[in-house]
């Protein structure tokens, strides 16, 4: 079975539509679950104390923000190498998602900084390349309004994105490049041998699993949504021809 | 409700903006979903008319 025939609007619409039930479902248990028990459940941190709380929504909202800019990434590339109109859809559809999720990061980071830090905002490398991400979101979705011609946006849109990529991979290893700043490590990481404590770790996972699903249910909604967009446009296109 | 704390307010609020922020892009994604739905609808039935 290949994937590919998932490129063809008309399949990806009747998969979607399978699908978008179950995974909404879902992704609301998950995320409702993993709050709950980040919120209720888990104890305060011993230096942070309740503020300990925010990571179940900033953690998430965060990773989701970075690999948004990857899942546009790879539709980008697509676009421009095989040029199946679905994979510019997807990523211009993706954009929104991952500009929210930025301004949820960077307003529950501040929230959190500032009993902590003492300041809302500090130009420290994470957070520095994490608000020029946001502006890359901006400036993408800008490009995809500002062209009428289709083809012609996809194609600088994708560019834009191969360029952005550069700060979504700061944002994630800026912590591991530059020692310096304020904000901490990863709490989460595949190559590190301790994590944060498991009665936060636990809870954490599940939100983010939420998160995840939430992300792609947005995704394939507003793929869905830009999918009739461009059959309206050709009905009218066809019925003025006629 | 669990106790907060000092920092009981940070969090209410942190958990606040971040539901509504999230919750009004949700709503606005479905409600323009919808709404193309519907246009899509209505736009295929004139052409469909106008073809027969």
């Amino acid at each position: 079975m290949s994937l590919w025939k998932y490129t063809n609007p008309n399949k990806f619409m009747k998969l979607s539509s399978k699908i978008l039930p179950s995974l909404s479902i879902l992704s609301f248990l998950l995320v409702f679950t993993g709050l709950t028990w980040g919120f209720f459940f888990t104890p305060d941190d011993f230096r942070q104390g309740s503020t300990v709380k925010i990571i179940y929504l900033h953690v998430p909202a965060a990773m989701i923000a970075i690999n948004t800019w990857f899942v546009m990434l790879v539709g980008s590339l697509i676009w421009i190498v095989r040029r199946h109109h679905i994979s510019s859809l997807i990523a211009k559809s993706a954009a929104p998602v991952g500009l929210t999720m930025t301004i949820v990061t960077l307003a529950t980071g501040s929230i959190w900084g500032k009993p902590m830090w003492g300041a809302f905002w500090a130009w420290d490398p994470r957070l520095t390349s994490f608000f020029i991400l946001f502006l890359f979101y901006l400036g993408y979705m800008a490009l995809w309004r500002s062209i009428r011609d289709q083809q012609k946006v996809a194609d600088l849109a994708a560019l834009l994105c191969i360029v952005g990529s550069v700060f979504a991979l700061l944002s994630r290893y800026a912590v591991n490049f530059w020692n310096q700043g304020l904000h901490q490590g990863a709490s989460l990481s595949l190559d590190k041998e301790e994590n944060i404590a498991n009665v936060f770790y636990w809870p954490l996972l599940v939100t983010i699993s939420g998160f995840l699903l939430f992300f792609i249910t947005v995704l394939l909604i507003r793929t869905r949504t830009e999918i009739r967009l461009r059959q309206i446009s050709n009905i009218i296109i066809t019925n003025k021809l006629n | 409700m669990p106790e907060l704390g000092q920092y009981g307010t940070s969090v209410i609020i942190a958990y606040l903006i971040s539901f509504v922020i999230i919750g009004t892009f949700f709503l606005v994604t479905l409600n323009k979903s919808n709404q193309t739905k519907k246009e899509l609808e209505r736009l295929t039935l004139i052409s469909k008319t106008n073809k027969s």
